[in-house]
């Protein structure tokens, strides 16, 4: 098999997987493309590299992408202040509102900040280590820990708004 | 900050252990003596788990839109053929005439020696600075045997906004901005005009553009679009070189729709745009 092919043959059943890690980490479809394409051919160029076989490429194929998106952020995060624990206002809260009736976890985390989606996403979906999530995003662990405690509250009060509506209809 | 406040941002690394032995006795201690932080502590758990199987679950049933898992395989193919004009294998693609191979290595040797500055003038400068930095890009990328990205030191990239058309035949090739990276040159333009239309993702080949100045043209690696409204935007990925000078963007040829009695055909430009990197 060429090498495209044993490259393809690995990587299209991860890519809708891929797609909406990238999704979930930018925020939008249109970054998440972007990061996906770009994370894409960095993997290709290096795929004679990838250690375990067949069985490890969805793992590294996903770290590459990461790796990505958080390159992204850091770029976003050149021109968009990053506040310093002590400057975060008060809290936002998320109206049910904005919210689908039938809206899930993911509904809920989309509807967060970007500031507070980004640590919550690279904390549950990606399962990094807070101080890893304050290196790749060149913020103090602090802030991160503040902003996945201000995160979790707004969270649990949105998803607490949906079961109730859930139960109400 | 009071203590419960404290106490409450590190439960989620409480959870997980990822506290310091000192701090997560302290966070312990407090948590035996407050029932708030306590139930806050127990409400974590469980709702830590039910985000993180939330999020999975919508990343499991993800699916990529046809366009884009089209464009991605374009890429590839594009990047294969590339590859494979540049002679195969990466570690290929660096082969170099000797002479300028030896210079190059011997300034590898020098700039190592005399220290950072230099490095960083000869990366700079034009002529053989420019391949000492195409050389050691690839060199160091290589020796790494990874292509992830090191957080710790963001890419170098110089923009240079363009801003220029070349209009022919009702078809617009709008040049917006060139960016000089260490690892990649990357150009961002648009086109538009009366029946130009995408070639299917196995085709994108047909629009591959050419950038040169004096020192020849730039080999190419891939390209990427989007559709904007009327606008096609694209992204055209080149191998790293110097930035400075004048440079030259050119599209030979654009692939347009027939007009119901003519099949899509190949129009032929070229379309070209100058511009100088001051």
């Amino acid at each position: 098999m060429a090498h495209e092919e044993q490259f393809f043959a690995l990587y299209r059943p991860e890519q809708g997987k891929l797609y909406r890690t990238a999704w979930a980490i930018l925020g939008n479809e249109a970054d998440a493309a972007d990061a996906l394409q770009e994370a894409t051919i960095r993997a290709y160029r290096a795929f004679e590299q990838l250690k375990g076989g067949a069985a490890a490429f969805p793992s590294w194929m996903r770290r590459i992408l990461i790796n990505t998106c958080t390159q992204i952020l850091r770029k976003r995060g050149k021109v968009i202040p990053v506040e310093r624990p002590e400057d975060i206002g008060p809290e936002q809260t998320v109206a049910d509102v904005e919210l689908p009736l039938d809206g899930d976890v993911w509904d809920a985390v989309r509807a967060l900040d970007e500031r507070y989606r980004v640590v919550v996403v690279l904390r549950f979906l990606d399962d990094m280590q807070l101080d890893e999530i304050a290196r790749v995003l060149d913020i103090p662990l602090g802030t991160v820990k503040s902003r996945l405690h201000t995160a979790m509250k707004q969270l649990r009060h949105t998803l607490v708004l949906l079961d109730a509506r859930r139960g109400a209809v | 900050m009071n203590m419960c406040s404290r106490v409450q941002t590190d439960l989620e690394q409480l959870r997980t252990g990822e506290l310091l032995p000192e701090e997560e006795s302290t966070v312990r201690a407090h948590l035996q003596e407050c029932a708030t932080c306590a139930k806050e502590a127990v409400l974590l758990e469980a709702f830590g788990e039910r985000i993180s199987k939330g999020l999975r679950e919508w990343v499991e049933a993800g699916t990529v839109p046809p366009m884009l898992a089209a464009q991605i395989e374009s890429s590839i193919k594009l990047e294969s053929r590339a590859e494979r004009r540049r002679g195969g294998a990466p570690w290929l693609r660096w082969r170099l005439p000797l002479g300028v191979a030896a210079a190059a290595v011997l300034l590898v040797v020098v700039a190592t020696s005399v220290g950072s500055e230099l490095t960083q003038q000869l990366a700079a400068a034009g002529g053989v600075g420019g391949l000492f930095q195409t050389f050691l890009g690839r060199s160091l990328e290589d020796r790494h045997g990874t292509p992830e990205v090191d957080p710790s030191e963001p890419p170098v990239v110089r923009a240079v906004p363009v801003n220029k058309l070349a209009e022919m035949l009702g078809i617009t090739v709008q040049v917006d901005r060139a960016e000089f990276g260490a690892d990649q040159t990357k150009m961002e333009y648009r086109i538009r005009g009366e029946g130009f239309q995408l070639p299917n993702g196995s085709n994108l080949a047909l629009l591959e553009p050419v950038l040169s100045n004096a020192g020849g043209r730039v080999p190419f690696r891939n390209l990427t679009v989007q559709q904007q409204g009327d606008d096609y935007v694209f992204q055209a990925y080149f191998d790293p070189v110097a930035a400075g000078g004048k440079w030259t963007f050119r599209i030979d040829q654009v692939p347009r729709t027939g007009d119901g009695s003519a099949p899509s055909s190949q129009v032929a430009g070229p379309w070209e745009v100058e511009f100088e990197d001051r």
